[in-house]
């Protein structure tokens, strides 16, 4: 009788994996346990407000082969970024767009031993949650865990950012060490620029990503382009110059690939 | 006009089977979240321009897809609207073609976003064996989870990804993002 009910839960166990929606592609087990991950920003010292660029680095710590999804993104919401100040517990951290992919990954990354898998994303404009109308019980944790700021860095002082994995098929996690960050105060012109910048994240999110939430002719986009090209013509060797030339090219790219479409 | 056989077909709306205007959580996903979706704008249009590959690169690239003429309404706080968008497929790295391509099955803009946008050929047979989690109504009721801050790590439910969903309910998480947002 016992042996019966055994093989009907392992036939029932059985079913659930050959489930599968997937046509073509084998979807592989992650193993994300046998990987270590490392954050590694793009500098050292940044001023409040400047675009930072970081690098995942996923590597294959196993001596066996590893097979791995290559859904381990920010976009996927696989990848999350965790923020911390000197003095602060981590919070996390989310940028535009991240987390709202909704995909099944295409061929699996082979990874010899102690090869690496990269990925990339920056950090600027911060998905803050409105919490001021729900009660202080609900407030709080949520206050707790995510950054509450629109930009992510918004005063001087030595910040930490770490990365974790999540692996929804095993429910685990990989987590990065801990990097550190400066964000040191803005001086002369640049402060000019970071006063003008935090009035409004509309242009982190724009810096970040070439357009706001909207089609790339809108009025306010128009608007908010119009304004970093003034400060780009004003300042053109500062900091920020970089990030927001690179941005308003990107929304000219959109520009032309939208009139293209709709030829 | 698709190609690849499908020359002529109408791309049509999302599958909103999931997110009927109804308390029964059977056919509104968000009944357990107190919300009830409501289809009386009239602001339906079935002539948007046609994309094969449609832009995912950049949230400027997706909303420029968007038709959204009540956008003004979509952070009211008494009268919320989203836009939903049926469209074919995604870019050619990820319209699953060749089989070895990623499938994108859905995006939005942003979490708590203006919009969703649905991609059908990519989340239909042969493509995908759309199985009882993993068909286009569950995907167009995950993606407007997103605009109401829904998050792929909120457990296996119904904001999981297509290949971890195990079930087609919000999470105990979902729901209180869910409940605790002011807008979609």
């Amino acid at each position: 009788m016992r042996r019966h009910s055994a093989k009907h839960i392992f036939s029932l166990i059985i079913a659930l994996f050959a489930t599968s929606p997937v046509i073509g592609v084998q979807q592989p087990i992650q193993e994300t346990q046998r990987l270590s991950l490392r954050v590694v920003a793009d500098k050292e010292v940044y001023l409040p407000g400047e675009l930072i660029s970081v690098r995942f680095i996923m590597k294959n710590e196993s001596a066996e082969p590893l097979s791995l999804n290559p859904d381990l993104s920010v976009l996927d919401g696989n990848l999350k970024v965790f923020v911390a100040s000197d003095d602060d517990s981590f919070r996390e951290y989310i940028g535009p767009g991240w987390g709202t992919r909704d995909s099944l990954a295409g061929a699996p990354i082979e990874l010899l031993p102690s090869e690496s898998f990269e990925t990339n994303a920056t950090i600027l404009w911060n998905q803050k949650l409105e919490t001021s109308h729900l009660s202080e019980l609900y407030k709080k944790p949520m206050d707790q865990q995510r950054l509450k700021t629109d930009y992510a860095f918004t005063a001087a002082g030595k910040y930490h950012l770490k990365a974790v994995i999540y692996n929804a098929k095993t429910g685990t996690t990989v987590e990065s060490p801990p990097v550190a960050i400066v964000i040191e105060s803005p001086q002369g012109a640049e402060l000019l620029i970071w006063k003008q910048l935090k009035q409004d994240p509309d242009y982190a999110f724009f810096i970040q990503t070439g357009g706001l939430l909207e089609h790339p002719k809108g009025a306010k986009t128009a608007k908010v382009a119009n304004e970093l090209d003034r400060m780009l013509t004003k300042h053109p060797d500062s900091r920020y110059a970089q990030s927001i030339r690179r941005s308003l090219t990107k929304r000219q790219e959109s520009i032309e690939l939208t009139e293209r479409d709709n030829q | 006009m698709a190609q690849n056989g499908d020359d002529g077909e109408n791309v049509t709306a999302p599958d909103t089977g999931l997110i009927q205007d109804s308390d029964s959580p059977a056919v509104n996903v968000f009944a357990a979240a107190y919300v009830r979706p409501a289809y009386d704008i009239g602001d339906n249009n079935d002539l948007v321009t046609f994309r094969l590959n449609m832009s995912t690169s950049s949230t400027a690239n997706i909303t420029a897809n968007y038709d959204f003429d009540t956008s003004g309404s979509q952070a009211d706080t008494g009268f919320w609207t989203v836009y939903l968008l049926g469209a074919y497929q995604g870019l050619t790295t990820e319209d699953h073609d060749p089989l070895t391509n990623s499938s994108l099955y859905g995006i939005v803009d942003n979490l708590n976003g203006l919009g969703a946008t649905v991609f059908n050929e990519v989340i239909r047979p042969p493509e995908t064996a759309n199985t009882g989690v993993v068909n286009n109504a569950a995907t167009t009721a995950h993606e407007i989870g997103h605009l109401f801050n829904g998050q792929h790590t909120d457990g296996n439910g119904l904001m999981a990804q297509s290949p971890n969903r195990m079930a087609i309910i919000f999470d105990p998480a979902s729901l209180h993002a869910i409940r605790s947002v002011t807008h979609p």
